[in-house]
């Protein structure tokens, strides 16, 4: 019996050990995994509105400037370059831990054509995928979202997570072990400022009426998404964040639209309509597909106030302390920004 | 399936658990089971094969033994020797059609210009045959020496063929070894299971955080144009692979030994810490010990061995190391390697006086622990000096190896961090060399005492601070997962 107890806490230890070290090691990308880590520590039924998409989304909508002009509880959960398939499985995991009264989906991965997510220069096909699977809590629907998105030959190691990140050792930063960063702490919200400030001479795609059709795999999941949508009771709206955009991609824009005009889903385009957002093209973008701080605050102001004015969201400033990291986090940003209050 | 996959993981407590719950008197079918399931998870038709050898072998036993039986003693002997030169043949001719058939096709061809001997498939090659056939094949012969007597029971004969740790490269063991112990299950044993453990924890240490690691180096500068590569690098890629080789068959082997020692089974030692040899003789009796012993008992004393004079003696060392050389790989690079190895014995004992002399004039004395540097370092030269052609993908790219080593060492271009670092991170580099630094001390403290013994006996915190550190070297260094290429066992295309 004795022989047995000593077994069972033997692996006992091992196994705590073994967590401790996943925990340092794991992957903490800002671009899809660590909004995640933050989101899942929301106190419950405490988001009001949430934001899915790409990097336009994380990049494009700061929560602090809701909180700070509406009051509106916020949370931007986007990935780098996601792709609508994981999109719809982080909305599908948002939705089991939180209640929003109005999900806002940036369009820009309609136009996505890859079966899989593909190498850039910004990194491998895997590495492109892990960002966005990864961070899932383990279940079922990690599994799904894994085989959706991913060649199978990845599959395992993408749900055993280990084999992906167990090398990370030469790349540690402090934010590995204290599980936050620095410029991102435990009360972020999900976004992330574009440094940078480029001038660009966008097109004008307000004339651009062609329609192009997504790629089946792109079609298939937009409809998911709104079906999930539909099925959870859960307003949905689809928006266009400014960014310098083409021809070629407002035509799957129109595309998109049509279809959500069908199923009664509003769609917001900044980028055919740019009297809405007011984006100065000079001092506003951080590079051609993302908007800056002063970009991303006109954006936010824009978006509140069309939530605000079509959806029954309150105030919820000083009305219980579940907020407190909303109220945290703006003052975080007020600060970083040198607003006054 | 390989020792380092996440099936393995799962497959060896599966059969360890079944093993000891299930009675004694068919735990032998469930290991046949097992071992055939582990085979057939790289191809299942490769079950014909093997299942073919052990085929043949099983009936030479039996016949052997009837033939022996036999009144008239001149015709019983001629039976008997049909009966293993039957086996022999056809099990040869088995593994020479799927591991030598291309190779003498191609070199048939290039002899008379022709393209005949081609044949219009691709042979596979079965994992593993080299060491299989050997191990069957020693069977035979150990019947006809009346070693042991002929296995009734097929399918107990089968297991012993196919028995899963040391299937696939070895240690190639012997029948009067193996099946005894496979016929007499004990219960658990919790020394053997915590030793077998800590072997195949060490095993896989050996292979996935510095055999893997260092082939990533190796691999790049060998498999490069060796014509612009640097000497310096190829020198360092040469003796870097010398440690890959061992610690890749080694770490194998180990995990073979350890997974049967887990199951109360002693296999043999097949590595006794060779570079440490002070002799190329003495290499051989270190380096794949269960091959070069069956060469020696079943092709070299046959052969006559010494007993025929000196001039037969070097032949039939000759021999047998091109032999072995060709065991290894059906390639030029392999047989060059045997002959080195062969001719390096033959120069050693015909150049014996001249070292005595050499010895005597220059006041080095036998036993003195600066002479047996001197002699490790000298073997150890000899060693790499061949494993350049081990390696090598073909014969020129040897020669031109040799020779940049010797005319173009260009000790700068090593200094380069910008090429070096292009092979791989400098954290990586960190770490193969602690890693290189662990093994040798932990080579250096198994000549003085037996380590898993002493482990096993320090105080539960201590022990199970070694174990769980060696989990997470493997877990944590191991070379595995998408940021590597995966690499198997180098052994394993023999």
């Amino acid at each position: 019996m004795k022989k047995y107890i000593k077994i069972i806490a033997f692996i006992l230890v091992l196994a705590l050990a073994v967590t401790g070290v996943c925990k340092i090691l794991k992957f903490k990308h800002v671009d899809g995994i660590y909004p995640l880590n933050r989101f899942y520590d929301l106190p419950e039924n405490s988001c009001d509105v949430m934001f899915f998409g790409t990097s336009h989304a994380f990049e494009g909508i700061n929560p602090a400037v809701l909180w700070r002009e509406h009051g509106i509880p916020g949370f931007v959960l986007a990935g780098s370059s996601q792709p609508l398939w994981s999109t719809y499985y982080y909305i599908n995991e948002a939705l089991k831990y939180q209640d929003p009264e109005v999900i806002v989906m940036d369009i820009d991965s309609t136009y996505y054509k890859d079966e899989y997510q593909v190498e850039d220069e910004l990194g491998t096909a895997y590495s492109r995928i892990v960002k966005n699977t990864i961070g899932l809590k383990l279940s079922l629907d990690k599994w799904e979202a894994v085989k959706v998105s991913s060649p199978p030959e990845y599959r395992l190691e993408l749900m055993l997570g280990f084999p992906t990140y167990h090398a990370r050792y030469n790349e540690l930063g402090v934010q590995d072990f204290t599980g936050a960063w620095e410029r991102y702490p435990d009360h972020w919200k999900g976004y992330c400022e574009h440094t940078g400030h480029q001038y660009f001479a966008a097109t004008d795609v307000s004339k651009a009426t062609d329609r192009k059709p997504m790629s089946p795999k792109a079609e298939e999941w937009f409809y998911k998404i709104l079906d999930l949508c539909e099925e959870k009771d859960v307003q949905l709206v689809l928006v266009s964040i400014p960014y310098c955009c083409t021809n070629v991609e407002q035509y799957v824009y129109n595309t998109v639209e049509d279809i959500a005009k069908e199923r009664g889903v509003p769609l917001v385009n900044c980028n055919t309509d740019r009297s809405l957002v007011g984006i100065d093209y000079g001092a506003d973008m951080g590079d051609d597909q993302h908007l800056n701080y002063k970009g991303a605050t006109k954006m936010t102001h824009f978006i509140g106030q069309y939530l605000k004015e079509n959806y029954e969201l309150e105030d919820k400033r000083g009305t219980s302390d579940i907020y407190d990291s909303w109220v945290e986090n703006e003052a975080f940003d007020a600060e970083a920004h040198n607003l006054i209050k | 399936m390989n020792f380092n996959s996440y099936e393995f993981l799962v497959f060896l407590p599966v059969v360890v658990l079944l093993y000891f719950i299930l009675p004694k008197k068919i735990r032998w079918v469930w290991l046949l089971i097992s071992s055939y399931f582990f085979y057939m998870c790289w191809n299942a038709s490769y079950a014909l094969l093997i299942a073919t050898s052990t085929l043949i072998t099983w009936l030479s036993g039996l016949l052997i033994e009837r033939a022996g039986k036999k009144e008239d003693e001149k015709k019983s002997k001629r039976l008997k020797k049909l009966w293993v030169a039957l086996s022999f043949t056809l099990n040869l001719a088995i593994l020479f059609f799927f591991k030598y058939y291309g190779f003498a096709a191609e070199s048939l061809n290039a002899l008379f210009g022709v393209k005949f001997f081609t044949l219009n498939f691709d042979i596979l090659l079965p994992v593993g045959i080299s060491f299989y056939t050997f191990q069957a094949l020693s069977y035979t012969m150990d019947v006809y020496r009346k070693e042991l007597p002929a296995e009734k029971n097929f399918f107990f004969y089968a297991l012993f063929v196919s028995f899963f740790p040391q299937l696939v490269a070895g240690p190639i063991e012997r029948s009067s070894n193996l099946l005894p112990q496979l016929k007499t299950p004990s219960s658990p044993n919790g020394e053997n299971i915590r030793k077998g453990l800590l072997l195949m924890g060490y095993g896989l240490i050996q292979k996935m955080v510095i055999a893997d690691r260092i082939a990533i180096f190796v691999n790049t500068v060998y498999n490069s144009n060796v014509r612009m590569q640097s000497g310096s690098v190829l020198l360092l890629a040469t003796l870097l692979f010398g440690i890959q080789v061992y610690c890749d068959f080694c770490g194998y082997s180990n995990i073979a030994i350890g997974a049967a020692q887990v199951l109360n089974i002693k296999l043999m030692k097949n590595f006794n810490r060779p570079y440490f040899a002070v002799s190329i003789r003495d290499f051989w009796r270190r380096w794949h010990i269960s091959l070069s012993s069956w060469f020696k008992d079943y092709l070299y004393f046959p052969l006559g061995g010494s007993q025929k004079g000196t001039v037969r003696k070097y032949i039939n060392t000759f021999i047998v190391f091109i032999v072995s050389g060709l065991w290894h790989g059906a390639s030029f690079t392999y047989i060059v390697w045997g002959a080195l190895h062969g001719l390096y014995q033959i120069l050693g004992d015909i150049l014996r006086p001249v070292r005595n002399f050499l010895k005597k004039l220059l006041h080095i004395e036998d036993g003195r622990f600066a002479t047996r540097l001197l002699q490790m370092g000298t073997t150890y030269t000899l060693v790499n000096f061949a494993w350049i052609f081990f390696r090598a993908n073909k014969l020129s790219d040897a020669f031109t190896i040799i020779n940049r080593i010797f005319t173009n060492f260009n000790l700068a271009a090593f200094w380069a961090k910008r090429d070096m670092l292009s092979i791989m991170s400098g954290a990586e580099y960190k770490v193969m060399f602690i890693a290189l630094a662990v093994l040798l001390i932990a080579s250096l403290l198994s000549s003085r005492f037996n380590v898993r013994e002493r482990i096993i006996k320090q105080p539960l915190w201590l022990r199970w601070t070694v174990y769980i550190t060696i989990v997470l070297v493997i877990l944590i260094f191991g070379v595995y997962g998408p940021d590597y290429v995966a690499s198997d066992f180098i052994y394993f295309q023999f």
